[in-house]
Parts: C-alpha cells; sequence; structure tokens
C-alpha cells in the first residue's frame, strides 16, 4: 500500500462520529503529549468511541473508562474506522 | 528504634484514595465523586487496630502519618497535582505507598502501579470499588494479582462502606512491625 492511500483513510479524531468505534492511528504531536495521552490508554491500535462530541471537548470512552479530551489535542489523533 | 512513618496514599483521579484515607485516619476530610478534587496533600494519623478491652496499647508503636496524595496517571508528572505526588514518593520516599486502584477499570490503573513497583518503595495494592466492578462483570483475582505483581500484597475493598477496612489496617501495622524489626537486625 503507498503512504498516499494510507493516509487517506486517516482522519484526525475531531471528525469521528458520535458512537462509531475508530482505532488510533498515530498522534502528531510532540514527545510530551504523545506520552501524556499514551498513558491514559491512548496507545497505538487501541479501539475507542466518542461518546459525546457538543463543540467543546470529546468525551471518549477508552479502556472501561470516560475520558474528557480539548479538541486541540483531539485534532492531533489520527484514527480509522475500526 | 524509627518512631515516625509515613504512609503515601496514591492512586489514579477518582478511585477513592480520600476515602479510603478518611477512614483509616478518622478524619472527616471532604470526598467529592469527581477527578481532581485533591490538589494538594494532605496528612492524618493512622488509628490503631481496634484495641481489645484491658489490652495495653503497645508503647513501642511508632506513629503513623498517612500523607494522601492528589490522583495521578503516572509519576511522570503532567500536571501541577501529579507533580506533587510523584516529588512525594521520589524524593521523599515514604516507608510505604499504599496504591488505591480501582477494580473496574484496572488495566489503566496498573499503568501507575507498575511505575511505582519500579521505584523499589514497599507497596501495598488495595483493590477498590470491587461491588461496581462486579456489577460491570469484572472480577479480579486479588490472590492471582498479588502474584503476578511480584508478591506485592493486594487487598480488596469496598472503602465507602468499610468493608476490608480491618484488613488493611492490619497489614499496614504487619508491614510497618516487620520492616522496623528489619532495621534493628
Amino acid at each position: 500500500m503507498t503512504n498516499m492511500s494510507l493516509e487517506s483513510v486517516l482522519y484526525p479524531l475531531t471528525m469521528a462520529k458520535r458512537g462509531q468505534p475508530v482505532r488510533l492511528a498515530k498522534i502528531m504531536a510532540g514527545r510530551k503529549l504523545t506520552h501524556r495521552l499514551t498513558e491514559l490508554g491512548l496507545t497505538p491500535g487501541v479501539s475507542f468511541e466518542v461518546l459525546h462530541d457538543h463543540g467543546g471537548p470529546l468525551l471518549l470512552a477508552v479502556r472501561n473508562s470516560r475520558l474528557a479530551l480539548g479538541r486541540g489535542m483531539a485534532s492531533k489523533i489520527l484514527v480509522e474506522t475500526a | 528504634m524509627m518512631n515516625n512513618i509515613t504512609i503515601a496514599l496514591v492512586g489514579n483521579p477518582n478511585v477513592g484514595k480520600s476515602t479510603v484515607f478518611n477512614a483509616l485516619t478518622g478524619a472527616d476530610q471532604h470526598v467529592g465523586n469527581w477527578p481532581g478534587k485533591t490538589v494538594e496533600q494532605r496528612t492524618g494519623t493512622l488509628r490503631p487496630p481496634a484495641a481489645k478491652a484491658g489490652q495495653a496499647v503497645s508503647p513501642q508503636m511508632p506513629t503513623i502519618t498517612i500523607v494522601d496524595l492528589p490522583g495521578t496517571y503516572s509519576l511522570s508528572a503532567y500536571s501541577l497535582e501529579e507533580e506533587v505526588a510523584r516529588t512525594f514518593i521520589v524524593e521523599a520516599r515514604p516507608h510505604l505507598v499504599i496504591d488505591v486502584v480501582d477494580a473496574s477499570n484496572i488495566e489503566r490503573n496498573l499503568y501507575l502501579t507498575t511505575q511505582i513497583l519500579e521505584t523499589g518503595v514497599p507497596l501495598i495494592v488495595v483493590l477498590n470499588m470491587q461491588d461496581q466492578a462486579e456489577a460491570r462483570g469484572v472480577k479480579v483475582d486479588a490472590a492471582r494479582l498479588s502474584q503476578r505483581l511480584g508478591d506485592t500484597p493486594v487487598v480488596s475493598l469496598v472503602a465507602r462502606r468499610g468493608q476490608g477496612m480491618e484488613t488493611l489496617r492490619a497489614l499496614i501495622f504487619a508491614t510497618i512491625a516487620n520492616q522496623t524489626q528489619e532495621r534493628a537486625q
């Protein structure tokens, strides 16, 4: 698979539909934020979903827990439909 | 002879650390059901196990101070509250750390547990909210978990109802007594 077609199926978490299971593909952030998100359970390949999206922070369901994430951080998380 | 013992209570945000703290110290610190409630460390004194009538209190019992640390997801501090927790464990080196784990959310919680284990401080793992975990269909085998964590003691608890508190209290005193003895030798 070429890099382009792979990129085309990845989209930022802010564009994910509510209730649609997604898989984490990549975190486009610096070392510190990447580390932080990983510690919160957002590891590469993990499946999760958006519970609420009312324009502000997103509420996620990750590994049996809920996690609220600001849009700025969410936009740096690239996902694919699981 | 050690006269002052410090025990730190750590865990993820909103796992019941303050409830455990209140149960151990008899304090009435505010407990709220939201993460990040404890932003600074609070201290209290551990009450000795329920003394039987007519039994003299051992004069050699050291004063045990319990520190309720703010919730943290890891020891690599990201926020100010997490730095409070991290600095305390890594630099102040308490005699014992009690890691409160939310049994219904164990996967994320055990990440911090493994980090604490790596620091080498003496550790007791408390599996709190067992009732909620069971309601979600999660059953945690405490004995097996203990074995997997390198024989770290694991106590099951429903802190808000006081279940398991006496077991925890007895385990704390036994651990402290062991340490005191080892140091005396």
